[in-house]
């Protein structure tokens, strides 16, 4: 058997064609064999940090995401809110659109959602207080001290009803719902009979409350607001004539119009260091100042901002303090809108950690402040028109009263530092 | 026979593993690997006939042997293993390192031009190591790349005073870049971000050719040739990166038709490379070539070997490098198309590194 031109030339194309592929990739036997330059990398601590400011008043109580109830470390804060109007009158008939008065208003049930609380605490207990109708944003605890003595409307214990079949009191009418699986949220249903619902025809049904908890220990919980998504609701019950026959129906339900917290906690006050937290909520201004060489000619690597509280978080353990570091998109002070314009500096996005991180801080304790800002520094490379100042503020804010300080440039010991890490510019050998 | 044909196909394809080629490891702390200037019928014969080879780049002066337009590319595809003596890697690129177009003007006078391949500058080396970082020892993996060439764009011109001597003449502008990568890629990627840096490097340069084919018996022909170039520039974004000197380069080549079906060929190149780097990192290189064409035109069987010194590499010696090359040529369309295939066995060694590999060839000439 013969191989001939054809075949021949045919290998030999087919042969070129498959090689028709890369692959240079071979372990460097350096020095002889490897370019002359090398990759190399240089770590520093730079102290960059200069005109870092802190300003006061962005998150009111009546306008955070949570409610504070707390009732420990002699912290006294209590949620208040107030319930909108619903009429007494139905159509009882489904064919018949004339309405009726009530007979009677029978009851109530008031839905509150805990968003946070210590799973550690034990036999905790909500107190709800009838409050008058005046409260408003201006309103201390001290001027609740008649009502929160002598307006008591029911007591109820959340992990006893918690405990419960299906976490209902049946007798009682209450109930104690998780709405997740780690079971630290809550909803929690409490009955009210007439006389505790009071339904004041002159005042619409309109109707204000307050709350307080106690425990054996830790007795810390958020309940989440209007704001947040899931504020109190009020759903009340009354007795109708249907064609001479009583009726058991719901007339409406009050949805929350305004809700609040007390405290005793005084507002923090500014000073020549940095303030994070608090109620009103603080947030404080970084401002960086990346050296040019670094900025334009360094690829960096890893990027750890360090700051030093004064003093340590003190609370229950389910008040973590986190803390949150934005890229601001300009530097307008204590206005300074962050990345994305319009945002509120809140939250982290979703995976977009050049844009906002966040750090937590642990409780009763002064460590060091570690904060991952890697992709932010790269993201200030890749920006050189951009500011390089960080908004940090709490989260979320205004629902936690504990309130940080932190050393600030003034504190030539504790100053807050940029340790980076970076590869500087290779140079590439000859030719 | 068909299926013959079909499995030997399908044999090269699979066993077509990585083993050399033009780009090599010897070339990467120098200004790169040289090109051979040859057409794939001249490479399998190991460079013994590209002094005398119209569609090689060696020689202006051999234009003069084309008596009609001309246009010729050469491809090849390279195997090669690497072996520090450590570590084996088997690599493989392909290549397009040569076009050249030529034809005569006036009975006496053949113009030409076209692009070679002045070094290869594409390596890829990867380098593990460890550092310490913040007190902690981190694995790192730094990828350092090149991929690119210098490439030499050549206008020429041939003059025939007589059936036994032509001279020839080139201007030659060296050009091209390079892609150049620097990677340092971390093993703890959750805490350090890995480093890339990506810049583009662009190489200029100028030479001058002079040759002389003289045939002073009508079975015997003899060339002389003298390159220079005057340095290679490199600049990355404007600025200029490096500036080497390149080198003078000669030679000289003889062919005897011993039959009409029998060509036997030598020719000896001398280049003065260690004007290019630092002493004990560029050396002068001298390179020889033996080889021959036998059989029909149309259907010619060519052999060659060649050996020699390569500019760069570390220690206080050049590196070597010695071929062994095969390969022969296909005529289509009445002798206007011409189609070339060679195989080269080269080992390169020196500074206790080898290069051992193939590369494969094929060359297409048009002359319509």
């Amino acid at each position: 058997m013969r191989i001939g031109r054809p075949t021949l030339f045919a290998l030999g194309i087919a042969a070129v064609l498959a090689g028709c592929t890369e692959d240079a990739t071979a372990p460097g036997k350096c020095p002889g064999f490897c370019p002359s330059g090398q990759l190399a990398v240089v770590d520093t601590i730079l102290y960059i940090i200069s005109r870092d400011s802190s300003h006061i008043g962005y998150v009111q109580a009546d306008s955070a995401i949570d409610m504070l109830a707390i009732n420990a470390f002699g912290v006294d804060s209590r949620p208040i809110f107030k319930l909108g109007p619903v009429p007494n009158r139905l159509a009882v008939s489904t064919t018949d659109t004339t309405t009726s008065a009530a007979l009677s208003v029978d009851s109530a049930l008031l839905t509150l959602n805990i968003d946070r609380r210590d799973t550690l605490a034990t036999n905790l207990r909500i107190s709800l207080y009838r409050l008058p109708l005046t409260i408003d944003s201006g309103t201390t605890l001290g001027d609740l001290s008649g009502p929160f003595t002598d307006s008591l409307v029911r007591t109820v214990n959340v992990d006893s009803v918690l405990a419960l079949p299906g976490g209902v009191d049946s007798i009682a009418g209450d109930s104690v719902v998780a709405t997740d699986t780690t079971r630290i949220t809550l909803r929690v249903v409490m009955k009210l009979d007439s006389a505790q619902a009071a339904y004041v025809a002159a005042d619409s049904g309109r109707s204000a409350f307050g709350i307080r908890i106690s425990a054996d220990s830790l007795a810390s919980v958020a309940f989440r607001t209007l704001a947040g998504g899931a504020g109190p609701i009020l759903t009340w019950w009354a007795t109708f004539d249907s064609s001479g026959t009583n009726v058991h129906r719901v007339i409406g339900t009050a949805v929350n119009l305004f809700n609040s917290f007390v405290h005793n906690v005084p507002m923090p006050a500014l000073d020549s260091n940095l303030l994070v937290g608090g109620v009103p909520s603080a947030r404080s201004l970084l401002r960086f100042s990346l050296p040019r060489n670094i900025r334009d000619s360094t690829q960096v690597v890893r990027a750890t901002l360090l700051m030093v509280p004064i003093t340590a978080p003190v609370g229950v353990p389910s008040d973590s303090v986190i803390l949150t570091f934005a890229r601001v998109s300009a530097d307008l002070g204590a206005k300074s809108p962050c990345i994305p314009v319009g945002s509120l500096c809140s939250a982290p996005g979703a995976g977009d950690s050049s844009v906002v991180v966040a750090e937590p801080v642990r409780m009763n304790a002064t460590d060091t402040i570690a904060t991952d800002v890697t992709l932010i520094v790269r993201a200030w490379q890749g920006d050189t028109l951009g500011p390089q100042a960080l908004m940090v503020r709490q989260l979320p804010e205004g629902a936690n009263l504990i309130s940080l300080r932190l050393y600030s440039s003034r504190s030539t010991a504790f100053r807050p530092a940029l340790h980076i890490t970076y590869v500087p510019r290779y140079s590439f050998g000859s030719p | 026979m068909r299926y013959v044909t079909m499995a030997a196909l399908a044999g090269v394809v699979v066993l077509a593993r990585p083993l050399a080629g033009q780009d090599s490891q010897f070339g990467i702390r120098g200004l790169g690997s040289p090109g051979t200037f040859m057409s794939v019928r001249a490479w399998a014969t190991g460079g013994a006939l590209a002094p005398f080879d119209g569609t090689s780049a060696l020689t202006d002066a051999a234009l003069a042997d084309l008596t009609r337009l001309t246009a010729s590319a050469t491809e090849f595809s390279a195997y090669r293993t690497v072996d520090d003596g450590t570590n084996s890697s088997s690599l493989r690129s392909s290549r397009f390192p040569m076009l050249t177009v030529a034809g005569p003007v006036t009975g006496r006078l053949v113009i030409g031009g076209g692009f070679s391949t002045y070094l290869y500058r594409s390596y890829d080396v990867e380098v593990p190591g460890v550092v310490v970082i913040r007190g902690v020892p981190e694995a790192v993996v730094d990828h350092i790349a090149s991929d690119g060439a210098v490439t030499d764009l050549r206008l020429a011109a041939a003059w025939r005073f007589s059936s036994r001597l032509s001279v020839g003449a080139g201007f030659h502008i060296l050009t091209g870049s390079s892609t150049l990568t620097a990677d340092r890629f971390f093993t703890d990627s959750a805490t350090y971000k890995n480093a890339s840096q990506v810049d583009q490097e662009s190489y200029d340069g100028l030479g001058v050719s002079f040759s002389l084919l003289a045939t002073p018996i009508p079975s015997l022909r003899v060339s002389a040739f003298l390159r220079s170039d005057n340095r290679l520039r490199a600049e990355i974004s404007g600025f200029q990166n490096a500036q080497n000197d390149l080198p003078t380069t000669f030679g000289g080549g003889l062919q005897w038709a011993v039959t009409p079906e029998v060509k036997l060929a030598g020719a000896v190149t001398h280049a003065n490379w260690s004007v290019s780097g630092p002493v004990g990192g560029a050396f002068n290189t001298t390179n020889w070539s033996v080889g021959g064409e036998f059989g029909r035109t149309s259907f010619p069987v060519r052999l060659g070997v060649r050996g020699g010194q390569l500019p760069f590499g570390p220690g206080p010696a050049a590196p070597t490098q010695l071929g062994i090359s095969a390969g022969t040529g296909f005529v289509f369309s009445q002798g206007r198309g011409l189609v070339d295939v060679g195989l080269e066995h080269l080992r390169r060694s020196g500074g206790g590194l080898t290069e051992n590999g193939w590369i494969l060839l094929v060359g297409l000439t048009v002359r319509p």
